[in-house]
Order: structure tokens, then sequence, then C-alpha cells
């Protein structure tokens, strides 16, 4: 294997994640193992970082505590204004069903006064008399 | 970052106070892994901001099921991918702009290793991952400084795990390519 082919998966020394044949070439090449080398030092640094802090800006928090309480309310008087919302359709459904319930209900009462009204004609209507002379 | 448990609950449960006290104690460690993806200030404290309001937003959606600086680390990243992608989308900002107005901020508080290796070597590195792509150095930040697994690099990329190899290593190799490019590497000394 040419040095060239192993620079590729050669990183993966840090973590001991090699191919086979790069894991053979590096057995016996000064140059890759010199390289392998500086992976791993500059993986090491690297790893130093995570106990080094960077200082926030000094107004950071309280620019954060500000947009996460504004945040906070923004999305309450949202939730508010969706259950007023939401109440508001619920009392206008409710509002169209009693409507339609009434409306029903009057249809069908019409409707029953109007077929005993035609009982009532047919029962006093003399007899041979037609339907146009009773209408 | 120490976060109590008990402290976390109490915010769950919707105290302002420990809200408060969770985001005064968190702060500089989302702060510092947001600069390490983003590479500068202002982008840092916007996706500082975005990840605290994402986090008091889904507080109750936080099983424990890892710790609660594992599970910050995790909006953090996705925080700063997503501000990165709308960039890329936006294509507001190159990556040459981004490098010349890099300024190494004050690091604070090194951890015993940290002290040993020499604040130039640090300055160093911080500067070379500035230079590197957004792509490249938020897979390397995620794995060589916080050791994410690749999984879950990969999950938050949209990438497969090979994929988010081949990134990882081009990465280190980039890094590497940087660091040996100005000389340093020699004088990278662990004491």
């Amino acid at each position: 294997m040419e040095c060239a082919e192993a620079a590729t998966a050669l990183p993966g020394c840090v973590e001991g994640d090699l191919p086979e044949d790069v894991a053979a070439h590096l057995e016996t090449c000064i140059h890759c193992q010199a390289e392998a080398v500086r992976y791993k030092r500059h993986a090491r640094l690297m790893g130093t970082l995570a106990d080094q802090y960077v200082e926030p800006p000094a107004d950071l928090l309280e620019s954060l505590l500000d947009s996460v309480i504004e945040d906070r309310k923004h999305r309450r008087s949202v939730r508010r204004k969706a259950a007023v919302g939401i109440g508001g359709l619920a009392i206008a459904a409710a509002g169209t069903a009693v409507g339609i319930v009434v409306h029903q209900r009057h249809k069908a009462a019409t409707r029953g006064l109007v077929e005993i009204a035609g009982n009532v004609i047919d029962a006093i209507r003399p007899a041979g008399t037609s339907d146009l002379v009773a209408s | 970052m120490e976060v109590p448990v008990e402290l976390v609950e109490s915010a769950k449960a919707g105290d302002e106070r420990a809200i408060e006290e969770l985001i005064r104690r968190s702060q500089t460690s989302v702060y510092t892994l947001a600069y390490r993806l983003t590479g500068n200030e202002e982008d840092a404290r916007d996706v500082t901001q975005e990840t605290f309001i994402r986090v008091v937003r889904n507080l109750k959606k936080f099983r424990g099921d890892s710790s609660f600086s594992t599970w910050l680390y995790r909006v953090t990243s996705n925080s700063a991918y997503t501000l990165m992608a709308k960039r890329k989308r936006r294509a507001a900002e190159s990556l040459d702009e981004l490098t010349e107005t890099f300024e190494p901020p004050a690091d604070t508080a090194p951890g015993p290793e940290a002290r040993a290796i020499s604040s130039d070597a640090r300055d160093r590195l911080v500067a070379a991952l500035s230079k590197l792509s957004e792509n490249d150095r938020i897979v390397v930040v995620m794995k060589d400084i916080y050791g994410f697994p690749h999984e879950e690099i990969a999950a938050e990329l949209g990438i497969g795990v090979s994929a988010c190899k081949v990134r990882l290593f081009r990465a280190r190799q980039r890094l590497r390519d940087v660091l040996e490019g100005d000389g340093a590497s020699e004088k990278e000394q662990v004491s």
C-alpha cells in the first residue's frame, strides 16, 4: 500500500479505527507513523478545549433571560388567544346546533299542522268535491 | 457544568426562578460549545439564545434518559446547525469573511491538562478551527472536543454514519494541514 492510499483512512487512528491494510502499512511506514502521531496529538489538544470555557459577553445573561421571558409571555398569549378562539368557535357551533334543532322542530311542527289542517279539511269536505275546490 | 436534578425538575414545573438559575448555571457551557461550532461571537450569541428558548419550551419533554448537560449540548449543536444551514441557504456570509473577522475570545477556567498545554498552542488550534468550513468544524468539534458518538453526529447532520466518518477524517486532515501549514505543529508540546 502506498502512503497516499493510507492517508484517507489515517485520521481514524485517533480512535483506533483503521482498516486492516492501513494498519499493516502503518506498522512499517515511518512517514505514516509520524502522521498518526500528529493526528493523535491534535485530537488530544482538541480534547483539552472541552474543559476550557469561553467567557460569554457580559450582557449575554440578561439578554437570554429577557428573550426567554418574552418567549414564554408570547406563547402564553398565543395559548390564551387560541383558547378564546376555540371557546368562541364552540359557542358559535353550539348556537348553530341549537338553531338547526329549533329550525327542524319548527319545520316538523309546521308540517304537522299542515297535515292536521289537511285531515280536517278532508273530514269536513263534502263528498264529491275535488282537491282543487278544497284548496 | 453542574445542574442539580432538583433544579431541572423545578424548572420543568414552570418555576421562573429555577429557569433563571438553570440559564445562569449553564450559559457559559452552552456559549462555549456555540462558539466552538460557529467560530464567531455574534453567531455564538444567537445560537445560545435560540438554544435556551428551545430548552425552556421543551423542558417538559426532557425525560432524563441522558444527563441534562448532554441534552443541552444536543440542543445547542442542533441550534448551531440550523443557523448554519439557514445561512448557507441565504449565502449571506462567506467563509473568508468569517476567518478575517475572527478574534479569539478570552478562554477561562482551564482544566489541569489544558493548563499544561501552552496557551499559544490552544490559540493556534482555535484559530485553525475557525478556518475550517462550517461542515468540517461542526463534525470535528462534536467528535474531538465533546465526544459525541458518530451516530449522533450523523443524525444531527442528516447523513449516514459512514459519510459522517469520511467527513470527520477529512476535517481532521484539513485541521492538520492548517496547523502544519503555519509551521506550528512542532511547538504543540504537552509538558
